[in-house]
């Protein structure tokens, strides 16, 4: 690979070297490069030919170019990152009042039910936590009257609220869509050309079908060829491979293993003493939100006949991230310092027994080893929803220890969740998903919609939580992981709403019939037959008009 | 033949919701009637010797007469054991096929074959046993054994009249504490050899529930519905001796794990079959997902093979059995039990709606294409109708075959 592909900065490989270390002490894996080279520098023999040839083959078998290759990649993609500044007024707004209203129902539940917001568990408490810890599903926390802060309903409320003030909309517009905001968002040209792989793969994707013989060599099946070109993949441990493998959909028992490429979220000796420390924190003190989090599962998880009997994994890894101030660190530097709802709750005075002292400091370690507080509530600054434990569910199926399934959860909740629940005018954010299905549908099914719009049907709120959930506990947990698959390999979430319009697509004929909005839910209630992957190409391959 | 009737013995949605579907009519009294959906007993008496009732050409009924060879226990056992042996005999001199016969746990009838038993339990006394009753079902009358004096216990309070009530009660009560009917006197029970270390899924043991169509026995004629279902235990599984007698953590009838406290009647405990290949295939690899599900079909194909020559292949008759298997940890199958009434109610919305294409699936496959009850001509129809209507079923008639020969 050559050093300098075609990116805007024409870097020295002076320059490129120092973001290569640079990139590798932030992953932590510095030290243990120079300690593998000096090994292989030592080791390897000095033969009478070019000894930087043969450096360079040494190098190359034992795998250090590429780590050296990754750390290059990682570091030209961080510094792409910009913080992202709310450009839009009237946007940032909204989501401030939104982030209002969930802390004053937080608020709300907490003088209602007269608990308190922190405080530490008794000792006998923390006993019987830490006993029954591999089966919280049995540990009754009398969760009966608790309510949920907001769902996916709320959200369509406040996207569809949404108002840009220097933009006037006449009367027509005003019915057409339910997303009044003229947002820029992807046409379907550039949807057709951002997947074309969808379509025009060299090998046919693994959601065809596993049993697909491939062409030329009839003796092999799909699954097996992908299978063994996915052994090899893993064996190189490269970053783009992985990415470019993954795409194709991950046979199963490789899919951890890829996926941990992808999302760089291995588990090591570090993360799983950090995950116990954790696990630490949630016996020791309670949190309002513990009880949110177990009424979510309670209602979502476990009654998902797909899902049910991972409950009390799902339990242990939804408990711990919420107290994991990572999280609150990556998303305030993805999103802007004062984005969080945490700061709502700063300076926040609540102790152990309720009177008045101090501010709450929860203590974390972040991966390079500092010891970070914050005063974030709860530590990882995500107010749990209905709906929210589907976003750890399907992944009990791809990992089976909690550490893996914990670390794979916070990395796809950091890179990509988080911004289904979240107002704001990034590409990928729901608002421009909101408008970018609702687009995709006025396009390829004209008479759809206008059939919708004269029945009083609103095909986005029917659509909102399968976005707002990315399909979790809508689709086939194997159909589901191929979707994840396809926005791993592609690192985007525009497939949630192609997907969610091809859907309405495939039961046109069925939504033509019926005429109130209940009985169009009715009809998309049930998505257990649809497969993704033949979906999208339909989708992908029509014509517009 | 203008109109179609049928006859329940008991009145069941899932069955009757598919015979109106297709137009059929209740028979009256004074009516013969074309389809008789029967319970075990009433099809037994029908083809004992002293009725006199002789089926026509145009009835059709859901057992067969002596299916008891497969469906007791005992019989079960016995006639698998004999299966074994001939089939060893046979590969004496030639090599092993690919499949262990060793499909079900050791099991000895008692109180007949109990010095076989007591020298057994000697080899491994450490060893865990469960006694179940022959002849009943959901789970009543069932309890683990790890001490031979157990057994004297069970015997003597089954023969003696005095300690027949209070003793009898307690030995065969449920965990929950749900006091069951105590056992007749010598009622003759099976003791198995546990399986103590089941596969475990979120640390709770769980057991399948395949159903398998079975239209003629001469030549084997099966066929194995695709959406069969794990059903869990509602308690951690748990090995200790004082969870013996917690039978909410060993047996995973539903008629039992409902009363546990932690049973949750939107799934019931019940998680489908596909879903625990994907499982096995995500965290095993999918060559072990295919080769567990080619056991089970190995196991199923062999228990069928064993009881086929003692069967009474009556065309009128087909039978749909429920298949109960436990996995243990090595991704072994082991053939627990066989229902010839596998239970039709329902717990969940899935639940019901799998039941009701079970049947629908069922009535497909036995009745020809023109949807009229006839049975002479069940075992040769074309084999354009037995692939036509395949789609819910996966037909191995053919590895019969090719066990027989090899």
């Amino acid at each position: 690979m050559s050093p300098t592909s075609s990116t805007s900065d024409r870097m020295t490989v002076q320059e490129q070297v120092v973001s290569v270390m640079e990139e590798m002490q932030i992953l932590g894996t510095l030290d243990k490069l120079i300690a593998a080279s000096e090994h292989i520098c030592i080791a390897t023999p000095l033969g009478t030919g070019d000894f930087l040839a043969d450096l360079q083959q040494a190098f190359r078998l034992n795998g250090i170019e590429t780590c050296i290759k990754n750390a290059l990649v990682l570091s030209r993609r961080r510094k792409n990152i910009k913080e992202e500044q709310e450009q839009l007024n009237y946007m940032r707004k909204a989501q401030t009042h939104f982030e209002r209203r969930v802390s004053k129902a937080l608020l709300n539940l907490q003088t209602d039910l007269k608990l308190s917001l922190v405080r530490q568990r008794s000792s006998s408490e923390a006993q019987e936590l830490s006993s029954k810890w591999d089966e919280l599903s049995t540990y009754d926390q009398d969760v009966g009257s608790i309510r949920n802060l907001y769902s996916s309903q709320d959200l369509y409320e406040a996207v569809v609220a949404l108002r840009d003030p220097d933009y006037s909309i006449n009367r027509l517009e005003e019915k057409w869509s339910a997303v009044k905001i003229p947002l820029n968002v992807p046409t379907f040209e550039d949807l057709q050309e951002f997947f074309s792989d969808v379509c025009t793969s060299v090998d046919p994707f693994l959601g065809l079908g596993s049993a697909l013989v491939l062409q030329g060599n009839s003796n092999v099946t799909l699954l097996n060829h992908r299978i063994t070109l996915g052994t090899k993949v893993v064996a190189e441990n490269d970053i783009l491979l992985s990415e470019e493998f993954v795409k194709g959909g991950c046979p199963s028992h490789l899919r951890g293993r890829l996926w941990k490429q992808v999302l760089l979220s291995h588990v090591g000796d570090k993360e799983k003493t950090y995950f116990q420390a954790k696990k630490q924190a949630v016996i020791q003190t309670e949190y309002l939100t513990d009880k949110i989090i177990m009424k979510d599962i309670q209602l979502t998880a476990s009654r998902d006949e797909h899902y049910f009997v991972y409950e009390d994994l799902i339990y242990q890894v939804s408990l711990c991230f919420s107290r994991d101030p990572y999280v609150y660190l990556q998303l305030c530097s993805k999103f802007g310092s004062r984005a969080q709802t945490a700061t709502r709750f700063t300076p926040l005075d609540v102790s152990s027994n309720g009177s008045k002292t101090g501010t709450v400091k929860a203590d974390g370690d972040a991966p390079g080893g500092q010891t970070i507080t914050t005063s974030a509530f709860p530590p990882s600054s995500c107010i749990p929803f209905y709906g929210w434990a589907m976003y750890v569910a399907p992944l009990c199926y791809v990992h089976e220890e909690a550490e893996d399934i914990y670390y794979t959860l916070r990395a796809m909740y950091i890179k990509y969740w988080s911004r289904l629940h979240r107002l704001s005018s990034h590409r990928q954010g729901i608002v421009s998903l909101a408008i970018l299905f609702e687009r995709l549908l006025q396009q390829q099914e004209p008479e759809l919609w206008i059939h919708c719009l004269n029945n009083n049907i609103e095909p986005l709120r029917i659509a909102m939580p399968w976005m707002v959930q990315a399909f979790s506990g809508f689709l086939i947990p194997e159909q589901l992981l191929f979707l994840w698959d396809l926005i791993l390999g592609f690192d985007s979430l525009l497939l949630l709403p192609l997907l969610a319009a091809s859907v309405f697509s495939l039961r046109r004929e069925n939504l033509h019939r019926i005429l109130s909005h209940d009985s169009a839910e009715t009809i998309l209630s049930d998505l257990s037959t649809i497969q993704v992957v033949p979906l999208l190409q339909m989708a992908l391959t029509q014509h517009t008009g | 033949m203008s109109r179609i009737t049928y006859f329940t013995d008991m009145e069941k949605s899932v069955v009757t919701a598919n015979f109106v579907k297709r137009g059929w009519t209740s028979a009256t009294s004074d009516e013969d009637w074309n389809f008789y959906w029967a319970n075990t007993q009433t099809c037994r008496s029908l083809f004992s010797a002293e009725s006199s009732y002789r089926l026509g050409d145009y009835q059709l009924i859901n057992h067969f007469p002596n299916h008891y060879e497969l469906t007791r226990k005992d019989l079960m056992v016995k006639n698998i054991k004999r299966y074994k042996r001939e089939q060893d005999k046979e590969r004496e001199t030639r090599e092993r096929s690919q499949f262990n016969l060793e499909f079900v746990p050791v099991t000895f009838v008692l109180p007949a074959d109990y010095n076989l038993f007591a020298e057994e339990y000697r080899r491994c006394p450490t060893c865990t046993w469960i006694m179940k009753p022959c002849g009943r079902s959901q789970g009543s009358g069932i309890f683990l054994v790890t001490k031979l004096s157990r057994i004297k216990k069970w015997s003597n309070e089954g023969n003696s009249a005095s300690t027949y009530g209070r003793h009898a009660v307690q030995a065969s009560s449920v965990g929950s504490g749900n006091p069951q009917q105590p056992a007749p006197p010598r009622e003759s029970y099976v003791i198995s050899k546990y399986i103590e270390s089941p596969l475990l899924i979120g640390g709770k043991k769980f057991d399948l529930r395949l159903y398998v169509l079975v239209t003629s026995f001469r030549p084997i004629r099966a066929y194995l519905f695709r959406r069969g279902f794990c059903r869990f235990c509602s308690a951690k599984y748990d090995r200790s001796t004082h969870q013996m007698d917690n039978m909410l953590v060993h047996l995973t009838n539903v008629a039992i794990q409902k009363q546990g406290d932690d049973y949750n009647p939107h799934h019931g405990g019940k998680w489908s079959v596909e879903d625990l290949l994907f499982y096995v295939a995500s965290h095993r690899g999918s060559d072990a997902a295919e080769l567990l599900w080619q056991e089970i079909c190995w196991v199923i194909g062999h228990s069928l093979k064993a009881v086929a020559p003692m069967m009474l292949s009556d065309p009128h008759c087909f039978e749909c059995y429920g298949y109960d298997i436990i996995i243990d940890a090595n991704l072994k199958p082991w053939l627990i039990e066989v229902n010839a009434s596998p239970s039709l109610s329902t717990t969940t919305n899935t639940d019901h709606f799998l039941k009701l294409s079970l049947i629908d699936a069922i009535l497909n496959v036995v009745l020809p294409p023109d949807g009229v009850p006839k049975c002479c001509l069940t075992h040769i129809f074309s084999k354009n109708f037995l692939y036509y209507r395949f789609s819910k079923f996966i037909y191995f008639q053919r590895q019969m075959e090719q066990t027989s020969v090899c």
